[in-house]
């Protein structure tokens, strides 16, 4: 993929990972389930920029 | 509680540190050693998102409604990850063009429309300044809260608020700006958003660890009582699914396009890497902020506080636990969020409504000798009225609703921006008419389902009637327009809102036309293509750039600015060149669209009349030119790609279905290419090849075959024993690397074998006549010799001798018989396929005996002189069946007897050999096709037609020549060439 395609990609996963229906199955841990998520998002953009900028030299 | 007099003199201090901050940076920006220019400051000043609704009003939030306060600060996280494609694209559009505020960016894309600057500007105000009142709301509040006195309809609540907007005009309109970037005030704001920072995770740490037993305590405590609803999403919470996503939506927008946010993250930008930073670490810091939101919110709760008073739990909680100075460190944290939004809010509104309806209207009056005072004054007025409209809303609309409700409201206004800024980013045919009825469109649904409501329930809608019947109304009620039921009012209002909004812009764009400015922008800024025009003739002299300058900013500036333009480029003031003086121009531009605005900075240098009429006209042909042949060569371009891309696919899918193993290498014999034939002929799979050596993959190719730079063929065998035809074809091109063409042959060889043994017993059959003959006369003589032996008398010594000479010629016929057996068994064994050094003088011996036994050969004379030749590596057995066909049918056409004269020789680097009879001969028309499968001169029954082919077959797997001559009635010549064993070797590569 490209890098356009990669940030594209990873901005509708997360709107999919903050949204009815993956929302609706997470019940009784909600909170955490969003802060958990929500960490894990940035440390995926984090990473992919570490990447983007090792690849870049 | 504290004293209200303590109060204002804190927040006095307060501003007064961050103006001492903005005053520090800008003198070492101006010393070079800049403090703003790096991703961290950006990324701080970015959080000027996080204001007072976030510090107070997202704890309000949830306590009453659980985790709806969460999208406000998901929705720019997730935006962020596009932030490398939608904001540096942003940015670096904003820099080329010298925007200076969002109304300007997009009235830029339509070609500077001033008309659409304006709407964008009113629309912006309308919906933005209810968004100042609520910030002057939460900092009344906390100022009652802490002082224990109204202060809202105090002198306190004028005074703070003249307090923030001279701040503002101190940090944004001391002077008629020179630049479009205020890197103090950044910095000012990014200690700002770490003060805020700070302050929250304090109180957010003493009511989690200090109050509570930490999260999973206060978690568990509201699973077990009356809010554990509030950590619930859906059915049986207060909020649903489309108002999470709505909300989501809302919030992506606003971290965008609310004025603050496009002046800190576009405007201010300094350099676009910082947008990469930017996108983790804002994040990070939106997630410290909410951390601990739920936490103050439910321990609130659990501590008994009333649901009403949720919005200053920050405040209550540490002053109801007797912790003051924690209160007070709240107080300047909320504060801080406050005026930061105030202070860039109203510098980017004041910015947007001076160069948008302020400056088109008293432009005419810029001849007057004081015109840079009075639009000086003119800023600071706006930046004032501002900050007191902001007042006005929170002293009569702010006791109606909470934070939230009035940051939403504003969120959706900027939301009506969204469609034309962001398909006018990526669609070309958007234009200036879709953009103004779109945004128009989207105000009006925004008015109506949004604010209409509220008027009417605060009981000043105008006609108290017509509110009544609206709400009531099954198709216009405000609420549920059109009969859409069912919905939240932010859904609800986004639906109508934002569709209305891209009916209206879709439609006027593709049904209206573009002026040519506009085609030109509307390329700018989705194909960031700007056509590269040579300086006119006659640019601005310095003096008259100056001179422009000082009438807008004042003499000693434009002196200034124009004298470190000559010092910093290293020119001779008195000696410019042309393109030194278009540089100067474009910097004055920029200047001034810093203190004017973008489209009348244009105005007032191109009012200079730096092009003649004719000139203009000329210039704006070759745009259209330069534009027409663009577009069609990006037509012509896109239509090659696509042929390009049908012609890649074709040529693969040959290569992928053709029967043959295909490999392409490297120059250092790394695996480029690698198809499906040869995936099944190595059983190695296409990823396991790519990029790695070749040798290891093909390890029965010989090492010395993989020396670059010939074309050549070889078989090899496989450890599977499958044989493979390789041949090696070197690229054309300079780069280096090989083409191997893989061809599974074991079948064919195998039928070869066949078809050469079936021959070889069908020569066999022909002398089989011959060869009974042969062995029919000795057994003949032997049984006769028995006969008579049998009638003997042993005792007689004559009879003895007898015997003896009997045994003796016996002994020698069945020597003959065993000679003919043997010669025949050794013929008819089934071949090797293996090549070993033979003698093909001893060949041709053992092949003529054997002819030699067929009755028809006594008519012949055979003449072979068996030379010494070199011996060669050849395949003796079917090199016999050559021989043995040659000499066959040179027997078969000598049927009256003749000659057979087989010579042997070696010529250069061949062994020749020349069977030669005198024979019935051929026709000439014939000759070309002898070696032909199937072909035969012979009577039908007499000959199967496949033995020169098998010759020809044979000879050629042995790289040799077979050659014919031959004339009816006269005779007929095969001449073979075998390549000697060395330069076979030597040769077998061809070029």
């Amino acid at each position: 993929m490209e890098n356009k395609e990669i940030w594209i990609f990873v901005f509708c996963m997360g709107t999919l990972f903050f949204n009815w229906p993956i929302l609706g199955t997470v019940k009784a841990s909600l909170p955490y389930y969003l802060y958990g998520a929500w960490a894990c998002f940035i440390g995926v953009i984090a990473f992919i920029i570490f990447l983007e900028r090792r690849r870049r030299g | 509680m504290f004293e209200a007099w303590l109060l204002s003199l804190i927040v006095l201090c307060n501003l007064s540190v961050l103006f001492l901050l903005a005053y520090y940076a800008e003198r070492r920006e101006k010393e070079g050693r800049s403090l703003v220019t790096n991703p961290y400051v950006y990324s701080l000043s970015l959080a000027v998102y996080c204001t007072s609704w976030t510090f107070y009003g997202s704890v309000g939030e949830a306590a009453t409604s659980g985790l709806s306060f969460l999208p406000i600060y998901l929705g720019p996280t997730l935006i962020c990850a596009v932030w490398s494609i939608l904001l540096t694209k942003m940015i670096l559009i904003a820099k080329r063009q010298r925007i200076t505020t969002i109304s300007d960016f997009i009235s830029s894309r339509y070609g500077n429309s001033i008309a659409l600057s304006a709407i964008v500007t009113i629309v912006a105000l309308l919906g933005i300044t209810p968004y100042l009142g609520l910030q002057m709301k939460a900092i009344l509040n906390a100022f009652t809260i802490l002082s224990g006195e109204p202060a809202a309809n105090s002198a306190a609540g004028w005074i703070t608020t003249m307090v923030l907007g001279v701040f503002a005009i101190i940090f944004g309109a001391r002077r008629l700006d020179s630049s479009e970037r205020h890197g103090g005030l950044i910095f000012a704001i990014a200690f700002e958003s770490l003060v805020k920072l700070v302050a929250f995770l304090a109180v957010g740490i003493f009511v989690t660890f200090g109050i509570f037993g930490g999260f999973g305590d206060i978690l568990s405590r509201v699973q077990a009582s009356e809010f554990k609803h509030l950590l619930a999403l859906g059915s049986g919470s207060v909020v649903t699914f489309q108002e999470w996503a709505s909300l989501l939506f809302l919030s992506m927008m606003a971290v965008m396009f609310l004025p603050r946010q496009f002046h800190v993250a576009v405007v201010e930008n300094s350099d676009t890497s910082h947008v990469n930073k930017a996108m983790w670490l804002f994040p990070i810091y939106l997630f410290l902020m909410n951390i601990f939101v739920l936490p103050i919110a439910l321990g609130g709760l659990l501590l008994g506080n009333p649901r009403t008073e949720a919005d200053a739990f920050i405040l209550t909680i540490p002053l109801a636990e007797g912790r003051p100075l924690l209160a007070l460190l709240v107080f300047i944290g909320g504060f801080s969020a406050a005026s930061g939004m105030i202070i860039v809010e109203s510098l980017a509104l004041s910015t947007m409504v001076m160069n948008s309806l302020v400056m088109p209207a008293i432009f005419k009056f810029r001849q007057i000798k004081r015109f840079p005072s009075l639009i000086l004054n003119v800023k600071r007025l706006i930046i004032i009225g501002c900050v007191f409209l902001g007042y006005f809303f929170a002293l009569s609309i702010g006791g109606f609703y909470t934070l939230v409700q009035i940051g939403l409201k504003s969120f959706q206004a900027v939301t009506i921006f969204a469609p034309a800024l962001i398909l006018g980013l990526y669609w070309k045919r958007g234009n200036k008419y879709g953009a103004i009825g779109g945004i128009t469109a989207g105000f009006v649904l925004w008015f109506y389902t949004l604010i209409t409501p509220a008027l009417i329930r605060a009981g000043v809608f105008p006609i108290q009637w017509l509110g009544d019947a609206l709400m009531q109304s099954d198709l216009f009620n405000p609420q549920a327009l059109f009969g859409l039921k069912g919905l939240d009012k932010w859904t609800h209002a986004l639906i109508w809102g934002l569709l209305f909004n891209l009916v209206v812009y879709t439609a006027l764009s593709l049904f209206t036309s573009k002026r040519e400015e506009e085609e030109r922008q509307a390329l700018f800024f989705v194909e960031s293509y700007e056509p590269q025009l040579l300086p006119p003739k006659s640019a601005y002299t310095a003096e008259q750039i100056e001179e422009i300058l000082s009438h807008y900013i004042g003499q000693q500036e434009a002196s200034e600015i124009v004298e470190s333009f000559f010092q910093r480029q290293g020119i001779d003031r008195e000696s410019p060149s042309q393109s030194d003086l278009m540089r100067l121009r474009d910097e004055a531009e920029g200047i001034l669209s810093g203190a004017l605005g973008s489209s009348i900075a244009t105005i007032l240098f191109e009012d200079k009349a730096t092009f003649t009429e004719e000139e203009r006209g000329e210039l704006s042909n070759s745009i259209r030119l330069m534009t027409d042949s663009l577009r069609l060569s990006r037509h012509e371009l896109s239509e090659a790609n696509r042929n390009l891309a049908h012609l890649k696919e074709f040529s693969e899918n040959i290569i992928e279905s053709a029967p043959l193993g295909i490999v392409s290498v490297d120059a250092r014999l790394q695996v480029t290419y690698w198809n499906r034939e040869i995936e099944r002929i190595t059983g190695i799979r296409k990823p396991m090849a790519l990029h790695r050596p070749v040798r290891p993959l093909l390890p029965w190719i010989k090492e010395e075959s993989w020396v670059l730079g010939d074309r050549k063929e070889l078989v090899v065998e496989t450890p599977s024993f499958q044989a493979i035809k390789v041949n090696f074809s070197p690229f054309k091109d300079p780069s280096g690397g090989l083409v191997l063409i893989l061809e599974n042959i074991t079948e064919k060889k195998m039928m070869e074998k066949q078809l050469v043994q079936t021959s070889k017993l069908a020569s066999l059959g022909k002398l089989t006549a011959g060869i009974s003959h042969e062995i029919g006369n000795p057994l003949a003589s032997i049984s006769s010799l028995v006969q008579e032996l049998q009638s003997l008398d042993l005792n007689r010594r004559d009879d003895i001798v007898f015997v003896k000479e009997s045994l003796t010629s016996i002994n020698k016929h069945l020597g003959r018989i065993s000679k003919t057996v043997r010669s025949l068994g050794d013929f008819a064994r089934i071949s090797s396929s293996e090549k070993t050094t033979s003698d093909i003088g001893a060949l041709i011996e053992q092949t003529l005996n054997l002819v030699k036994y067929d009755k028809r050969s006594k008519k012949i004379e055979f003449n072979f002189e068996n030379k010494k030749v070199a011996r060669i590596k050849v395949n003796p057995d079917q090199m016999q069946q050559v021989f043995l066909n040659l000499m066959l049918n040179a027997v078969d056409a000598m049927t009256d007897g003749g000659k057979l004269k087989i010579e042997l020789e070696d010529f250069e680097q061949w062994i020749k050999i020349r069977f030669e009879d005198t024979g019935c001969g051929m026709e000439e028309s014939m000759m070309d096709r002898i070696f032909d499968p199937f072909f035969s001169t012979k009577p039908i029954g007499k000959g199967t037609g496949l033995g020169l082919s098998i010759c020809y077959g044979i000879i050629k797997e042995h790289n040799g020549t077979i050659g014919v001559w031959s004339k009816k009635g006269i005779g007929t010549i095969f001449e073979i060439r075998l390549p000697k064993e060395d330069w076979y070797v030597r040769e077998n590569t061809y070029r």
